[in-house]
């Protein structure tokens, strides 16, 4: 009995320490590779990747994959413990912060000799993945920020939305579907910095300055209208009061508690597969006064490669594979935006599903001229400081707790333009 | 030692050394502890002292992180008062409850059983995440209890997690719920009291609220001992339903500690400052600890001791 047990357990042992040189006596090149989203991205993200097995049959990929909220945290957990992933998703917001830090690997050398290929994307959507003039991004696609809303309501009122509302018409629209349905509006009380971003781009400005030592703007009215409007819109029954939102998930928000939402074009499909509504979108809306629009196009995510990682070149493999061949498109269409090279984007665009060729038509709609602004610079890595102060403050304001707005706002400038200061300075 | 093992003796004899052995058994353990306890705690005293990004190496930069929890972060204190207020609430009426609990299933009858059980299940699942989020349906501002509430014909607007008054209440009672692994400890020293104490006070005419304040209190008080510093060093480190209810608000009124130090450490990307302010909460814990040991010599009786 005891020697049975004996011998099992080493066998146990020997077949553990046995098994990864098993493996790797096929000698094929394993990849990591990690990304956030929803459901359906994963589903979609991994038969594109079997097929990418397929076609490069020396090549193995192990995916691993997150929501939003927790992708950075394992993110940087890997990073840091040596384990990046080879391949993995990165966001405008947190483009400078990485590659500052030197965790991603220059893609220039890779785009010169062709291995990774950009002969047909144009010159401005490289631009967005280089910092300090160096390539460590490129781009999965064009998106823009949009307005999702409640198409189903807005027919069944007989209203109508404009393809860019303006924010009194917005204002309309919520208050006569708060009459009807209940459902009042979490856009126009959101007061994030997302928000007051678009709010600044109406009139030419930006949220920080060129370099991100200090915010784009010194007057408080920018952020007093803001709050103000929230206000209004709270007491006049439209504006989601807060603490009596009831949704678990932000998808669940458009079916209990708001009629329109504020996400990215790209995210249409995800928030139509999830509610089992008919969810449509618009232009994000505009302000009375705006002189410019609020809108702008923007690399939807990055792939990035990991300077730690030593399979650089099988990497890139998968890259160009995503950038540039019609079979990866076929599987995953639009989901992670419009494709960046102009032959891909012809591809799409003649097999594309309802979602996808609806997702087309808007960033078309958004690249004309006056549609959108030019793009801003990627946010300093302290950006969700800033941010969560500028919350901290919207919360009070929207619980009614402050009578001063003007000084509010001002002593948040005040906050922020000091954490912008002594912020490290990237070299 | 080393000695004794270079004098030729085979490797079975050695492996065969009664040491050896145990020390073999709790090699896991003995691992998990050094990986996953003891070489984190050393580091996060080292990088208490640093600026650290995750991305890029630690800094070292003195006291620069406590001079900054002290003087400049607003919601260090914030969160330190109500985590301060949460356990403060918490721990009495947890305390209790259970002891009141255990009190009522120390007498035996037929389902005695089933109902321990069914106290402790709550327990068991208690900080489970979906217990948290089922929480938070149950008082979200359409959930059960404003339903229940309206079908009483009470108001059903109360906004119980979106109410700065509230808010902490509701988190409070979710703790409070999970009182069943402080209510079985008490039960078992219920039930460790010699019936001949109370056989005698009952011959001596006393009746059940007397015997007890007189018998009962006074006897499990090693164990009030007991729960009372486990509660508080729980209470102080509660993460869990903050982060998945609220996210520490509204108005940061539920922000406890734990939150607000997981927010700058994994949000912010600030892990130096994170490990310090996890090193001071480990001194008022320490502290508080000590406080209660201190003052347990006027208030816990020991049988042994004869006093």
């Amino acid at each position: 009995m005891k020697r049975t047990l004996a011998l099992l357990l080493s066998l146990l042992l020997v077949l553990t320490l046995a098994l990864p040189a098993v493996s790797s006596a096929e000698e094929k090149t394993q990849l990591t590779i990690l990304w956030w989203g929803s459901q359906t991205r994963h589903d979609l993200t991994v038969a594109m990747i079997e097929k990418f097995e397929e076609k490069y049959p020396d090549i193995d990929l192990i995916v691993d994959y997150s929501d939003w909220g927790g992708y950075w945290t394992k993110l940087a957990a890997q990073v840091a413990g040596g384990q990046a992933p080879d391949i993995f998703q990165m966001d405008y917001a947190y483009l400078a912060q990485y590659a500052t830090n030197n965790v991603l690997a220059p893609l220039d050398t890779y785009m010169a000799d062709g291995t990774l290929d950009v002969t047909n994307v144009s010159e401005n959507i490289i631009k967005t993945g280089q910092v300090n003039g160096v390539t460590y991004a490129i781009s999965t696609g064009t998106n823009a920020p949009v307005m999702l809303y409640r198409k189903d309501i807005i027919e069944e009122l007989g209203l109508e939305i404009p393809m860019t509302p303006t924010a009194s018409e917005y204002a309309d629209l919520s208050r006569k579907i708060a009459e009807a349905t209940g459902l009042r509006s979490t856009y126009i009380t959101d007061c994030s910095a997302d928000i007051l971003r678009f709010r600044l781009r109406n009139y030419g400005l930006n949220l920080y300055n060129e370099e991100a030592t200090k915010l784009g703007f010194d007057d408080p009215k920018y952020i007093v209208d803001m709050w103000q409007d929230a206000l209004d819109a709270q007491h006049e029954g439209w504006g989601m009061i807060p603490g009596e939102e009831t949704a678990a998930t932000a998808f669940d928000s458009m079916v209990n508690d708001s009629w329109s939402r504020y996400q990215n074009s790209n995210e249409l499909a995800a928030y139509r597969d999830s509610t089992g509504l008919d969810i449509s979108m618009v232009q994000i809306p505009n302000l009375d006064d705006a002189t410019a629009s609020a809108t702008y196009l923007k690399p939807s995510m990055f792939w990035c490669i990991a300077q730690q990682s030593e399979k650089k070149e099988a990497a890139v493999k998968f890259l160009n594979f995503f950038t540039n061949d019609p079979e990866c498109f076929d599987i995953i269409g639009v989901e992670r935006a419009i494709p960046i090279s102009s032959e891909m984007r012809a591809h799409v665009s003649e097999n594309l599903d309802a979602v996808g060729q609806e997702v087309a038509a808007f960033i078309e709609y958004a690249s004309l001229p006056g549609n959108a602004s030019p793009l801003m610079n990627p946010d300093p890595a302290v950006h969700s400081q800033v941010a969560d102060l500028l919350g901290q403050y919207s919360e009070q304001v929207r619980y009614e707790m402050i009578d001063d707005l003007e000084a509010t706002a001002l002593q948040f400038i005040e906050e922020a333009n000091e954490i912008l200061a002594s912020a490290p300075v990237a070299e | 030692m080393a000695k004794h093992a270079v004098q030729g003796r085979s490797l079975r004899e050695r492996m065969n050394h009664p040491n050896v052995v145990g020390y073999v058994f709790i090699l896991p353990f003995i691992t998990g502890l050094l990986v996953f306890t003891v070489i984190p705690f050393f580091t996060s005293l080292y990088l208490a002292f640093t600026e650290y990004n995750i991305l890029s190496p630690a800094k070292w930069v003195g006291l620069k992180n406590f001079h900054k929890m002290f003087f400049e972060d607003k919601l260090f204190w914030t969160s330190f008062w109500v985590t301060f207020k949460f356990a403060l609430i918490q721990v009495p009426i947890k305390l209790t409850v259970s002891l009141l609990v255990a009190l009522i299933l120390s007498k035996t009858t037929r389902l005695t059983g089933y109902y321990r059980a069914a106290f402790y299940i709550p327990s068991l699942m208690g900080s489970s995440v979906a217990i948290a989020l089922l929480w938070k349906q149950l008082f979200a501002f359409n959930g059960v209890i404003n339903q229940v509430l309206g079908l009483l014909g009470l108001p059903d607007n109360q906004r119980w997690l979106g109410d700065p008054k509230t808010a902490l209440g509701v988190l409070i009672s979710l703790g409070v719920w999970q009182f069943g692994s402080s209510m079985l400890i008490f039960l078992a020293a219920i039930k460790n009291i010699p019936a001949s104490f109370h056989e005698a006070a009952i011959v001596d005419g006393a009746g059940p609220v007397r015997r007890f304040f007189a018998i009962t209190l006074p006897m499990i008080t090693p164990i009030l001992f007991f729960n009372l510093i486990n509660q508080v060093i729980g209470s102080f480190q509660a993460f869990n339903s903050s982060y998945l209810i609220t996210g520490g608000k509204p108005l940061n009124t539920t922000l406890y500690y734990g939150v607000h130090l997981y927010n700058r450490a994994f949000n912010h990307y600030e892990m130096g400052y994170g490990s310090a302010m996890a090193w001071f909460m480990l001194l008022v814990i320490a502290a508080f600890t000590a406080l209660i040991f201190r003052s347990s010599s006027a208030w816990v009786y020991y049988e042994s001791e004869g006093r």
